[in-house]
C-alpha cells in the first residue's frame, strides 16, 4: 500500500455519515455528510462528495457540492465541479474548473 | 510520478477497493462493491458486497454484511457473511454472526450467536 494514500474511497464505495481523521484520503466513490480532516483530501475525477469538508488541504478533479474550510490550500483542478462556499489561505482553480458559490480568503 | 506516453495523464488506477487507515474514524454507513479495509474506527453500518477485513487495531461498532469477513482487530456487532466469517488469534468479537463458513482461531475473543444454517 502506498503510504501517502492511508485511506481511500473506492470507486464503487459509498460513505454517508461523518468522517473524521488525520491521514490523507484520496475519494474514487460517494461521500455523503461531514469531512473533518488534518490532512489532504483528494476527491478524484468520477468521484462525487456532498459534504461540509474541513480538511487541511483539498484538491478536487471530481464533484463537490459543500462548503469548504481548508487551514492552507485548496486546488480546483481542470476537471472539478464544485458549488459551495470555500474558505481557505490559499486557493488555485484551474482554467476549465467549474465552481458555483462564495469564495472567503480573509484570515479571520 | 507514472511515465504516461504522448504527455495525457495517466488514466486513474482501477479501483482497488477501499481502505480506512489507522487515522480515520467513519460513523455512519459504508455501502458498495469494492473491498473494504478498516484499520481505524467505524461505528454504524457496513453493508458490503465484497471482502470485509477489519485489521489489527480497528475498532468496529456496527452491523456488517459482507461476502467474506475477516476479523483481526475488533469487531463489536452483528455478522452477516454470505460465504464465510474468519476470526484470527487476535481478533475480538462481540455479537451474533450468521455464516455458512466459520473460522475461529486458537486465542481469539468471541461472544455471540452462531448460525451455520444459511440457505
Amino acid at each position: 500500500m502506498n503510504p501517502s494514500d492511508a485511506a481511500t474511497i473506492g470507486a464503487n464505495t459509498t460513505v454517508v455519515g461523518a468522517l473524521r481523521g488525520d491521514v490523507p484520503l484520496t475519494v474514487h466513490g460517494r461521500i455523503e455528510g461531514s469531512v473533518q480532516l488534518q490532512a489532504l483530501l483528494t476527491i478524484e475525477a468520477g468521484a462525487t462528495v456532498e459534504a461540509d469538508v474541513e480538511v487541511a488541504s483539498l484538491t478536487v478533479h471530481g464533484t463537490l457540492t459543500g462548503n469548504v474550510v481548508a487551514a492552507d490550500r485548496v486546488t480546483l483542478s481542470r476537471s472539478a465541479r464544485v458549488t459551495g462556499s470555500l474558505r481557505a489561505k490559499r486557493l488555485q482553480i484551474e482554467d476549465g474548473a467549474r465552481f458555483q458559490g462564495k469564495i472567503d480568503m480573509d484570515e479571520a | 510520478m507514472a511515465t504516461s506516453t504522448f504527455g495525457t495523464k495517466p488514466a486513474a488506477a482501477p479501483s482497488a477497493g477501499s481502505t480506512l487507515g489507522p487515522g480515520i474514524t467513519v460513523e455512519g454507513e459504508i455501502s458498495g462493491t469494492d473491498p473494504l479495509v478498516v484499520q481505524g474506527t467505524v461505528k454504524g453500518q457496513v453493508r458490503v458486497q465484497n471482502a470485509v477485513t477489519v485489521d489489527a487495531g480497528a475498532v468496529v461498532e456496527a452491523d456488517v454484511e459482507a461476502t467474506e469477513l475477516r476479523v483481526l482487530g475488533a469487531l463489536a456487532g452483528n455478522c452477516v457473511a454470505s460465504e464465510r466469517l474468519e476470526v484470527a488469534a487476535a481478533g475480538r468479537l462481540i455479537g451474533n454472526v450468521r455464516a455458512p463458513r466459520i473460522a475461529i482461531a486458537e486465542g481469539a475473543a468471541f461472544k455471540g450467536q452462531i448460525d451455520m444454517d444459511v440457505p
